[in-house]
């Protein structure tokens, strides 16, 4: 326990001078690896804590994004209310995936949010009046937070990291809740806790809104770092990439998530000076960590840790 | 809206079903012995749709192109299961995530060796005419591919009833421990109906390729229609792909021609419905 606290302080440490010693194009990366960590993180939750893979975290991500484009460019809504409004539209959401789809349970699950995540893709450049289509939406107005303009790499790294840094907390504490003792015992035996009388539904329909909700912080987070929209933030690509950043990092921790973001972007900057095959690629890295890694890097330094 | 328009609409849904039978068919009896789903199938159809538009192309046969299309997809199948899917034998989660990092792979592959520019079959010009239906006309083509569709399900029908092979698929399907007992190798099956249905892929994907344009999202299309309709019609069950196909078929048709913006969103009311009456799907057995 004082292990993990020193090592979660020194993690923070090390990302609050970050921006203060490296350049622009390392801050931008950064932040990237910040705001993705939230939809790994999403993913992982119920993975890690529930056994439910889904595949439809990355999409509650795109609903606030578009959400918050959609309201800000064509409603003129300010940044702040918009932000909220796509917060409440990817819950909302979530909210009906989960009651179509908490029912099925292992492969049955992963399927169905297959099914659902690529609808919301097909609608986001089938329904073009509302979403521009194939183009995307572009000039998302960017908000001032604290005199922080957020158009700024440095002062939004300065505002992602507080609100990721309160995000892995409280996914922290919740783990340790009686909702996240629970929920490891319905992975473990769901007709036990059935038996028990535990509301298992409303337990895992919980669970799903609470990891969707990160998954849609990241997504806000996203859409005004980039400042556009496009159907490609809905792609199935994009699911496969949060899971393969959560294999790869390991899906028992929260550390995890924060590992396979890191070397999932770090990776991408690497690929992209000599190729555009990302996708083969990460296709590649998916299928040789699912071979040799089933558990993900975070388990296997946690071995080395405990043979010491 | 007219007698012919709703005839036609109706023809376009049922083509779409007898693709989309086509992939399911496969799928689903392969998910119903192993509970393995095979998430690389939309690729597998791409796979299979562009090598037999290429060899087309190239021959100007039809039969010499789907023949191709169906060996490529035989092979990848094949390989598939052989050389990756048995090294997580039994580990569900692990064989469908690899299923998906190999579909990816080999969509981008595709993608690379192809070009982003769709890609459509040129269908030979002895089969381009449109038949006579009497209250609509309609393209030879596409007709013959729902025969084809009628015939593969007639056809996989007699094989699980009439065959010993059959039997033992059915057998492997209802209980895989007692079959297995009985001395039945459900994985060997598995193998067989795998390959099967990756054979039926790359087919769907050169005939499709008449109809949907090859491009680079055509293969998360047609797995998210796929796993819809087995979805519906209820895994493991042949009777359920063939239901599934032709709901999904026909809502896709009508709803690209009435609300286009919704065309595959509308799909979410038929699979809500379904999964809040009968959550193990219209033929399932049990819940997935």
């Amino acid at each position: 326990m004082k292990r993990l606290a020193l090592v979660a302080a020194v993690v923070a440490l090390a990302a609050i001078a970050l921006p203060l010693l490296v350049s622009d194009y390392i801050v931008v990366l950064a932040l990237r690896a910040l705001m993705y960590s939230l939809i790994v993180m999403s993913f992982s939750l119920l993975a890690g804590q529930l056994g439910l893979v889904s595949l439809v975290q990355s999409t509650f991500a795109g609903i606030a994004g578009y959400g918050l484009a959609i309201l800000s460019t064509g409603y003129d809504w300010g940044p702040g209310p918009a932000a909220l409004a796509g917060l409440a539209l990817a819950v909302a959401s979530a909210a009906v995936f989960g009651v179509v789809s908490l029912k099925a349970t292992g492969i049955g699950f992963m399927m169905l949010t297959i099914a659902l995540g690529q609808m919301v893709w097909a609608l986001s450049f089938q329904w073009i009046d509302l979403t521009k289509g194939m183009d995307g939406i572009v000039s998302i107005p960017v908000p001032v937070v604290a005199g922080l303009d957020l158009r700024e790499p440095r002062a939004m790294y300065a505002v992602t990291a507080v609100v990721v840094a309160a995000c892995f907390w409280s996914a922290h504490v919740l783990m340790r809740s009686r909702l996240g003792l629970l929920l490891r015992g319905i992975q473990d035996n769901a007709s036990r806790m059935r038996a028990l009388g535990h509301p298992i539904l409303r337990a895992r329909l919980a669970a799903f809104l609470i990891a969707s909700l990160y998954a849609a912080i990241g997504g806000i987070l996203l859409t005004w770092e980039t400042r556009v929209i496009t159907p490609v933030t809905l792609d199935l690509s994009r699911a496969v990439w949060v899971l393969t950043a959560a294999v790869i990092g390991g899906t028992t921790s929260l550390g995890g998530s924060v590992i396979g973001v890191v070397v999932m972007v770090a990776l991408e900057a690497v690929l992209s000076q000599y190729t555009d095959r990302h996708i083969l690629v990460f296709g590649f890295i998916l299928a040789l960590a699912i071979l040799l890694l089933p558990n993900g890097v975070s388990a296997l330094v946690s071995d080395l840790w405990a043979k010491r | 809206m007219t007698l012919a328009s709703f005839a036609f609409l109706s023809l376009n849904g049922l083509t779409l079903a007898a693709l989309l039978f086509l992939m399911a068919s496969g799928l689903t009896l392969a998910f119903g012995l192993m509970r393995v789903v095979n998430l690389a199938h939309g690729a597998f159809y791409m796979l299979g749709g562009y090598v037999g538009v290429a060899v087309v192309d190239r021959t100007g046969s039809l039969l010499a192109g789907i023949g191709a299309g169906m060996l490529a997809g035989l092979l990848a199948g094949v390989a598939m299961e052989r050389l990756l899917l048995a090294r997580v034998r039994g580990i569900e989660l692990s064989e469908a995530l690899l299923t998906i990092a190999i579909g990816m792979v080999v969509a981008d592959g595709l993608l690379a060796a192809f070009g982003g520019h769709p890609k459509s079959l040129a269908v030979p010009e002895s089969l381009r005419g449109r038949v006579d239906l009497g209250f609509v006309q309609y393209p030879g083509f596409r007709l013959g591919i729902l025969v084809a569709a009628v015939a593969v399900g007639t056809g996989l029908a007699l094989l699980l009833t009439q065959t010993r092979l059959g039997a033992a698929i059915r057998a492997g399907v209802d209980d895989r421990e007692t079959a297995e007992s009985q001395g039945i190798n459900v994985g060997g099956l598995f193998g067989i109906v795998f390959a099967l249905a990756s054979l039926l892929a790359g087919a769907a994907g050169v005939a499709g390729a008449s109809y949907f344009a090859l491009a680079q999202d055509t293969g998360v299309r047609v797995l998210m229609l796929s796993l819809v309709v087995i979805i519906i019609g209820g895994l493991g069950s042949l009777a359920g792909a063939a239901a599934g196909a032709v709901i999904t078929g026909l809502v896709t048709s009508f709803a690209n021609a009435f609300a286009p913006q919704f065309a595959l969103f509308v799909l979410f009311a038929p699979l809500a419905v379904v999964l809040a009456i009968r959550p193990q799907g219209l033929f399932g057995r049990s819940a997935p």
